[in-house]
């Protein structure tokens, strides 16, 4: 075997869309890449695209770290295949049920975007194996070692980090088309089309809840911020906030730190954790959990970009998004990577899964705004539920009325539930029903004939 | 293309100092190439052999603490020649499926 070429990338999204049309859609995205090529998408998921929480995954944003495309590939293909002969999937020491299959793609979309950055991944691939950045010749003055923008810093996150940090901080960037590093972030925030894209993706699903950008190298799993510490005290002391220009990005310092919620920090830190050990558990792997700053201060980062979505657009879902830095090479043999395909796997249908258990969205809308009911007669309570986890519904009468508790069991989709209550009686009150998983309390009027 | 196979470790107390190595020396550098480490940071650099001797050279008389690791004798990788997928063959993943 071998890594893909560009064309064979695509190609491959194509036959896996044809294979299995009623379990995954072959998405093309709205931008071709600078040299012109076209860059799609693969949506794995039976509910309809609006429905159901979404995992994001990206590859080869940077031309050279190609293994990301294959891990997105083979991923979507053993999903497809597993589910489709109704198997369950093993990588080395770790297993997941044919039951974890069905929840995958029952319950969820995965939507993987194998290649980022076509354009750089073939000139890696034929001329320049370390090259990093897209192909836009537009900024280089014809000198061929200034072609291309670092699309991981074209974001727009902190893009202008000569206004936004503090002039000793160190970021990773630059704005020098011609920096040694390959960092050159582009002319303007979201300018490359490849971006572009990936932007388009991020606001196209209402439910689009994780997001996972693959690099390597490094065995990393990082999450946000990459502007600077986080801390869960000071809402204020945030990205948006410009009276904190200038002073981010140092690190041991009290000038600045990024806010975050103190309930994101800990899913963030959980959820890295147990891909870690998903990860651990195919071959021994360590990789890391961190947040991106601990390395050094970013700008421009597509994990920090996608989650900060929400905070700027309040009608955009809040994506929790990490950076996965596989392996110890941008390039290893490939034997090599075909253990890094499995556990990298591992640690995407984990959070996969423990995303949809932890925080898996719960949707409970009661239909029934009050009720008529005649002494001895019956009347139901109409909810409409969506979750993946089992649920109660207490009810608590008024004198006079009967209704049984009720317990909701998981499953995909919505569907509508019905308690049914009993009058004994011809004066009114009022019901109370409490759902004991999310904390929610309903009260329903109700009115004798 | 000529192989990468000449792999060396870069120490230093501070991040910022080996991205001014990496920037002087046109090393190659990833967002996860720089490692904490128990004592300062370190970074792991794929060269050709021909490049690699004589960085290893520079950054020594630099006082830089640097060393070969020869765990990287293998193989270039091999990218696929022609399309697989072009008539309709599904690929396979990595995974057993059972
Ligand atoms: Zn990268």
């Amino acid at each position: 075997m071998a890594y893909l070429n560009v064309d064979e990338v695509e190609s491959a999204l194509i036959a896996m869309a044809r294979q299995w049309p009623t379990l995954c859609e072959h998405i093309v995205l709205p931008k071709r890449s600078c040299e012109g090529r076209s860059i799609s998408a693969l949506r794995i998921g039976k509910l309809p695209a609006e429905e159901g929480d979404m995992l994001l995954i990206s590859g080869c944003h940077h031309a050279r770290e190609w293994g990301g495309a294959d891990i997105c590939i083979s991923l979507a293909a053993d999903i497809l295949e597993a589910y489709s002969r109704g198997t369950g999937l093993k990588y080395g020491g770790k297993s997941f049920s044919k039951n974890e299959l069905i929840r995958l793609v029952e319950g969820m979309h995965i939507l993987v975007l194998p290649v980022v950055n076509p354009d750089g991944r073939h000139h890696s691939q034929t001329v320049d194996h370390l090259w990093r950045r897209n192909r836009n010749r537009s900024y280089a003055g014809g000198n061929p070692t200034c072609i291309g923008v670092d699309l991981n810093r074209n974001y727009d996150f902190l893009w202008d980090f000569r206004k936004h940090f503090h002039p000793k901080a160190d970021v990773g960037t630059s704005d020098n088309p011609c920096d040694p590093q390959q960092t050159w972030r582009g002319p303007s925030p979201l300018s490359e089309p490849e971006v572009q894209n990936v932007d388009w993706l991020l606001r196209r699903y209402p439910r689009m809840r994780w997001y996972v950008d693959l690099h390597s190298y490094g065995e990393l799993i990082l999450y946000p911020w990459g502007s600077d510490e986080s801390q869960s005290d000071q809402p204020k002391m945030d990205f948006q906030n410009p009276a904190m220009n200038g002073k981010r990005g140092l690190p041991d310092d009290a000038l600045y730190q990024e806010y975050i919620p103190a309930a994101d920090a800990r899913i963030y830190q959980q959820l890295a954790g147990t891909m870690a050990s998903s990860i651990k558990a195919v071959r021994g792997r360590n990789y890391t959990p961190q947040s991106s700053f601990d390395l050094y201060p970013t700008s421009g980062c597509a994990d920090d970009y996608a989650y900060s979505l929400h905070r700027v657009d309040g009608r955009l879902p809040k994506i929790l998004a990490f950076t996965i830095e596989w392996g110890r090479k941008f390039q290893p043999a490939w034997p090599e990577m075909e253990q890094i395909i499995a556990e990298v796997s591992a640690g995407l249908l984990n959070l996969g899964l423990e995303g949809m258990r932890r925080s898996g969205r719960v949707r409970i809308t009661l239909k029934t705004v009050s009720l008529r009911i005649e002494k001895g007669s019956q009347r139901s309570l109409e909810f409409l539920i969506e979750s993946m986890r089992p649920l109660d519904l207490r009810v608590d009468c008024p004198p006079g009325y009967e209704a049984a508790d009720r317990q909701v069991l998981a499953a995909a989709g919505s569907r509508t539930v019905r308690i049914p209550v009993e009058s004994r009686t011809d004066r009114g009150g009022k019901l109370l029903i409490h759902c004991p998983q999310t904390g929610e309390e309903w009260e329903v009027q109700i009115m004798p004939f | 293309m000529e192989s990468l196979r000449y792999h060396i470790n870069i120490r230093a107390p501070r991040p910022a100092r080996l991205r001014q190595l990496a920037a002087r020396h046109r090393l190659d550098l990833c967002f996860g190439s720089i490692r904490k480490e128990k004592r300062g940071f370190s970074m792991d650099v794929y060269l050709s052999p021909s490049e690699g001797e004589r960085v290893m050279a520079l950054l020594a008389t630099e006082g830089v603490e640097v060393q070969r690791l020869d765990d990287d004798t293998e193989e270039v990788p091999v990218i696929s020649p022609t399309n697989r997928y072009a008539f309709g063959a599904v690929p396979r993943g990595v995974g057993e499926k059972r």
